[in-house]
């Protein structure tokens, strides 16, 4: 069953396996695999903010690139004030989108995808929604609870609305992560799927190999995207936080 | 000596003026599209996480007041209708930036 599975198991590569046996915790490939990302942003933006040129390096041009990047998406959807809680935001991009080019790279060289399993979604997305939630509180006191009482509607049908409002808030870490791990998965077995066929397929696999080129070019853009979409809902969030309407 | 450096000030700032105009322009077209590929990307979730929230939701209402299966059909509709609202809140909100992208283009 092992060997048959390796030969075609398009799920195969999202196993988690135990590398050392840390008693409750294990060290597993995503645990590797989450270190190297967080280690490879922290080498780019080290590298990239430590010459400070007037005219950019490679490094400090790719470190300028994503700061304004970052900083841009938050003035635009949060406002200037939502500029103080840039270091969050921009860590969860750099971990996101770095998780998810690492997991292009091809994975007979051990790379895994962390960002395909709900767990390590799910958590930043935990993470999101409970600091944003805090910090409505915070900022507005019980007066955060009008969030989900819109204006203008009629009394009659109050009541119906916020359980409506109240349902969509919670939704919010669902979406948010459901969305990023769903897409990896899809597109990762997709590539294997396809990839199964080239082999199957002996010269006919010529087809399938042209449609592959284009799919993980295709998989490079949702990699990135999928990164764009989580960190511009953190932003959205943090500005319904910030900013009651 | 002094008016041709005003002139040439003068000169580079009409050609800085029109260098951030267009570059305006690109810009918001370039976050547009990014922008419309995450809209798409954001929209069909939010309806379909909406309802698997608001019928868990009722679940767990259930179970706690032994009403089976009654609050998890109700919540469950709740909770169509939250995805449908998110929905619409989210295609009202993108409208609302391309006509306010359009005034500030005529105006």
């Amino acid at each position: 069953m092992a060997s048959e599975g390796k030969v075609f198991d398009p799920m195969h590569q999202f196993e988690i396996v135990s590398y050392v046996d840390l008693g409750p915790f294990d060290f597993t490939n995503s645990s590797l695999w989450m270190f190297i990302s967080v280690a490879l942003v922290s080498v780019i933006i080290g590298l990239g903010s430590s010459g400070r040129a007037l005219v950019p390096t490679r490094w400090q041009s790719i470190a300028e690139l994503s700061y304004e990047f970052v900083a841009g998406m938050i003035r635009s959807t949060a406002g200037n004030e939502g500029l103080k809680y840039f270091p969050i935001i921009f860590t969860l991009f750099m971990f996101v989108l770095s998780a998810n080019l690492l997991g292009m790279m091809p994975a007979s060289i051990g790379s895994f995808t962390t960002t395909s399993h709900v767990a390590v979604t799910l958590t930043m997305a935990l993470v999101v929604f409970f600091a944003v939630t805090i910090l409505g509180f915070v900022k507005h006191g019980p007066g955060y609870l009008k969030l989900f009482v819109p204006h203008g509607v009629p009394m009659t049908i109050l009541p119906i609305v916020v359980v409506i409002e109240i349902v969509s808030y919670l939704s919010r870490p669902i979406t948010l992560s459901v969305r990023l791990f769903a897409n990896m998965l899809a597109g990762h077995t997709m590539l294997k799927v396809l990839g199964g066929f080239v082999v199957l397929m002996g010269v006919g696999g010529i087809l399938p190999l042209t449609i592959l080129v284009g799919i993980t070019a295709l998989e490079f853009l949702i990699a990135f995207l999928q990164a764009y979409v989580f960190t511009i809902l953190a932003c959205i969030y943090l500005n319904d936080a910030l900013h009651l309407h | 000596m002094s008016e041709r450096n005003t002139e040439d000030i003068d000169d580079i700032a009409a050609r800085l003026d029109s260098i951030k105009k267009t570059r305006a322009t690109s810009e918001i077209a370039d976050k547009r599209r990014n922008k419309g590929l995450g809209l798409a990307m954001r929209m069909g979730m939010d309806l379909v996480a909406a309802c698997f929230v608001g019928g868990f939701l009722g679940h767990l209402m259930d179970q706690a007041l032994g009403t089976r299966p009654w609050f998890m059909l109700g919540m469950f509709i709740v909770g169509v209708v939250a995805g449908m609202r998110n929905m619409v809140r989210s295609a009202y909100e993108a409208q609302e930036a391309v006509s306010k992208e359009q005034a500030s283009k005529e105006g």
